[in-house]
């Protein structure tokens, strides 16, 4: 055994052979990669295998990036739930305005929304709250009290 | 997400709960009287209102239903014991106007009013029960109805 293995220049011209066979395993491939990088690898029988491991070497590094695939699947998730979130404040304010200002009227089982109708419906009812005097409801208790009284007497 | 949809659909329904929640007279306007061919019944809330210095106006007018006019007079006399400021008017025992005053709420004065023509002779058989929330006084609010 060389005392560098980088030395035994036969071994790596073989497993450059093997490799251009496609015989080599991912770790002699990485062994041969290092080797070339070498200074014990001037020599012009390695020229073709730098050229070619140079390229496939930039290949797989290009290989290896992770890749930014659109995923609609994501996408198309994310999209929904801002839509139905839209659709939620939307209504959402649409309700809190409806329960903020209400108008309507049940006229007999009918009904109404049309302010116009509703406020006359309004000042309608307001009216029915008149009322006659109190002096006729005070002279109506002050006869049921004196009436009381001389039932008492007796 | 559909624990968020609940709680902001719940949320949205509480809007509905009215102040005069507390008050006897509030079963009136469960909307049982919705589809009563005897009954008027008008709720305004909001903008409308601005012009009359309220926030809240309901009202129940019931005709021809004397079983009736007496569980309303009831429910009225209930309400009146809490009542801060009241004035009443009774025909015989029984009562033929009321206005009550509340306490106010969130700053809000609160009213009920009620007539009973139906104990007037010759007056129309129909009670008249009215809600309002708002700023107006009682003397404000005499006066829509003077």
């Amino acid at each position: 055994m060389k005392a560098s293995r980088y030395e035994d220049k036969q071994y790596w011209l073989t497993l450059a052979e093997r490799y251009f066979e496609a015989e080599t395993t991912d770790q002699e491939e990485a062994e041969l990669v290092r080797f070339l990088a070498s200074p014990f690898a001037q020599g012009a029988e390695f020229d073709e295998l730098c050229a070619v491991m140079g390229y496939f070497s930039v290949g797989k590094e290009e290989y290896a990036k992770p890749r930014t695939v659109f995923s609609w699947r994501k996408y198309g998730r994310l999209a929904a739930a801002v839509i139905a979130g839209l659709l939620m404040m939307t209504w959402g304010g649409y309700e809190f305005n409806r329960q903020q200002n209400l108008c309507v009227a049940y006229v007999y089982g009918e009904r109404f929304t049309d302010p116009n109708r509703v406020l006359s419906e309004m000042e309608t009812s307001l009216k029915n709250l008149q009322y006659e005097e109190v002096e006729e409801t005070v002279d109506h208790q002050l006869s049921s009290i004196f009436q009381t009284l001389s039932d008492t007497n007796e | 997400m559909k624990q968020s949809i609940v709680i902001v659909f719940l949320l949205l329904q509480s809007l509905g709960a009215w102040a005069q929640e507390g008050l006897q007279v509030a079963s009136l306007f469960d909307g049982r009287y919705k589809k009563n061919h005897n009954a008027i019944e008008v709720l305004v809330k909001g903008d409308k209102l601005a012009s009359y210095h309220l926030t809240l106006f309901r009202s129940l007018t019931l005709k021809d239903e004397p079983k009736t006019f007496k569980e309303i007079e009831r429910l009225v006399q209930a309400d009146a014991e809490v009542a801060i400021d009241k004035e009443v008017g009774l025909l015989g025992q029984d009562l033929y106007y009321g206005f009550y005053c509340f306490a106010p709420l969130k700053k809000r004065n609160r009213y009920l009013f009620y007539r009973n023509a139906s104990l007037k002779e010759g007056g129309e058989q129909e009670v008249t029960v009215v809600y309002m929330e708002g700023y107006a006084t009682l003397d404000e609010l005499k006066k829509m109805f003077k």
